[in-house]
């Protein structure tokens, strides 16, 4: 059975540390790089398993003092919140050694895991146990078949990596159907917080204009123009480097309407509408700092402006409910 | 409305309520075109475009401008409609009261120095069957100075041998009623087009043809068909005497040509 007491770490409090140890571990004695197995599975924006490798090699030198065989794995994975995950394991026969690290960017963590899989080599070496980072506890290997599990930090170190991050989505294409009789399209951003799984949003879109036919004339009608603004919650739910939950939303829309036609002298007026709406939106975190993001809405405008020709009488109604969809891109901050 | 009124009315509409009832009235025009009879009639020597057509699509403006009006007695009515149309979204539906001289007409008119020869034409509806005592006009002719105008040509419907209706042609100048030699009766709630080919003429070089749905059904030559220099083409409904009293036509689709 192994046991196992990792804590993550911030890696930008401690790489010089890990650095310095790693550089004491090379210089003490020699790692059994050749001899190693390593395992590399990490997303593709992060560095090969190549370089990952030639890391190591460079870091625990040429030299070999033992001939057995190690295994290492690394994997690497996105966290709930974005980050990467960082889960090391080395082998040697029964000696198992483990860490666990967070960190903001895949190359850091590539580096991280070639100065660990170097100290836990060191470390699983019985003549060498000691030379773990420098507050590291020891725990030698037993003489029994139960692996040993190795504190990869010392609790000091431990730190929670931060528990919210700025949500900047543009540009967005955003298109619509119900509230005007025909399609709208147009542009739309979003900027806002996410805190842990929950997203608050300040949203805002514009589209192009759009002529709302009269309801007794042809080729008469209103050319209107509309924007918005709101505020969106969302629930997000992780899975790796994707996330989706659903929304609710509270927007405000200005129209801007004037008359047209060829028999119509035309003036400007604006009005305003409530929308509250409820959707789904679906994320694709490409890098940390960069995704995409789609968003679904459902909305329901229950007081709507009354646009009206004096001596001709309405043009088309804006719908009381709307399916809108956008997408784009999302930047993390 | 006051400002302070249209503000808290605005807040209230768009705030917690949110009543549908609510809704903001937005006006972004005038509709420069209302339909009246009190268009006045300008220049005399304007003449009317040898080409011109209206569909109802905006309306009656297109009788409006540049010369013309629409026109309906007290009871009687004229408007747009959706339905039956011959084309496009609108028809005009004329509305009269057979017999009560208050509402025994509504018309559309084109007026001007109209063309030497043209093709005048129009899509009428008619609903229902009519037995026709009077006179029921579709289409009417007239000319002359502003005090002395007087009739020169009607397209009107009269009830065949068997009841049906027909059309037939009266020329005022010369007191006769032209009968097709064949009468071809009206349909009944189906669109049918009518058309007369009118080639005015002081003297005996005038000449008159009557197409219904394409097909030729009289025409009169060498003869004097009109004495005016001005005048006016009426599209729409009169009738004097009808059994039922009500009488709804539908138009569409009014054409002057030079060509058919």
């Amino acid at each position: 059975m192994m046991s196992r007491s990792a804590a993550p770490v911030e890696l930008g409090q401690r790489r010089l540390l890990l650095m310095a140890a790693a550089c004491a571990v090379v210089f003490a004695s020699k790692a059994r790089a050749d001899n190693l197995d390593f395992t590399w599975n990490a997303p593709p924006q992060c560095p090969s398993k190549i370089a990952v490798q030639a890391r190591i090699r460079e870091l625990a030198g040429d030299a070999h003092t033992s001939t057995a065989r190690l295994r290492a794995e690394a994997t690497v994975s996105r966290t709930a919140r974005g980050g990467l995950h960082l889960r090391l394991v080395v082998q040697s026969d029964d000696l198992i050694g483990e860490r666990e690290l967070d960190g903001a960017s895949c190359a850091d963590l590539a580096g991280a895991t070639a100065v660990n899989v170097v100290l836990l080599l060191q470390s699983l070496q019985p003549q060498n146990t000691e030379v773990m980072t420098p507050s590291a506890p020891k725990q030698a290997p037993t003489a029994s078949t139960r692996p040993a599990a190795i504190e990869a930090q010392p609790p000091s170190e431990t730190s929670t990596p931060r528990a919210w991050r700025v949500l900047l989505r543009a540009p967005l294409a955003s298109a619509s159907i119900g509230l005007f009789p025909q399609p709208s399209v147009g542009v739309a951003l979003a900027a806002g917080l996410q805190v842990e799984h929950w997203q608050l949003l300040a949203v805002g879109s514009a589209q192009l204009p759009q002529t709302l036919p009269a309801l007794a004339a042809a080729a008469t009608g209103a050319r209107v123009t509309r924007a918005q603004a709101g505020v969106r919650v969302c629930r997000d739910f992780s899975l790796g480097a994707f996330g989706f939950g659903p929304c609710a939303e509270l927007a405000w829309h200005q129209v801007w309407a004037r008359g047209e036609g060829r028999y119509v002298m035309p003036s400007a007026a604006k009005g305003a509408l409530l929308a509250v709406g409820v959707g789904a939106q679906a994320r694709w975190e490409l890098a940390p700092w960069f995704g995409l993001v789609a968003y679904v809405e459902a909305s329901w405008h229950p007081s709507r402006p009354r646009i009206v020709i004096d001596g001709l009488g309405r043009v088309e109604p804006l719908g009381a409910v709307a399916l809108a969809i956008s997408f784009g891109s999302e930047w993390i901050l | 409305m006051a400002p302070r009124t249209k503000l808290i009315r605005h807040l209230v509409c768009t705030g917690v309520l949110w009543l549908t009832a609510c809704d903001e009235e937005l006006v972004v025009g005038k509709w420069a075109c209302a339909a009246s009879d009190d268009a006045g009639v300008e220049d005399r020597t304007l003449p009317l475009a040898a080409a011109w057509s209206t569909g109802f699509e905006e309306q009656f403006c297109d009788y409006v401008r540049p010369a013309g009006y629409c026109y309906a007695e007290p009871e009687a009515s004229y408007t747009v409609v959706t339905s039956p149309v011959h084309s496009g979204r609108f028809a005009a539906a004329f509305r009269v009261k057979a017999g009560n001289a208050d509402g025994h007409q509504a018309r559309c008119v084109r007026q001007g120095v109209l063309p030497t020869a043209a093709y005048y034409g129009a899509w009428y509806f008619v609903p229902a069957q009519a037995a026709n005592a009077g006179l029921w006009n579709l289409v009417h002719f007239q000319g002359g100075p502003p005090s002395g105008l007087h009739g020169l040509w009607d397209v009107s419907l009269e009830n065949g041998a068997d009841g049906d209706l027909e059309l037939v042609v009266f020329d005022f100048l010369n007191g006769t009623t032209h009968k097709p030699n064949t009468p071809v009766p009206i349909p009944i709630g189906t669109w049918f087009h009518v058309e007369l080919y009118w080639r005015r003429a002081a003297d005996a070089t005038g000449q008159v043809a009557l197409y219904q749905d394409d097909r030729l059904l009289l025409e009169a030559k060498q003869l004097v068909t009109d004495d005016t220099s001005w005048g006016q083409w009426y599209v729409g409904n009169l009738a004097s005497r009808l059994t039922p009293n009500d009488s709804t036509l539908y138009v569409d689709d009014v054409t002057i040509r030079s060509t058919r």
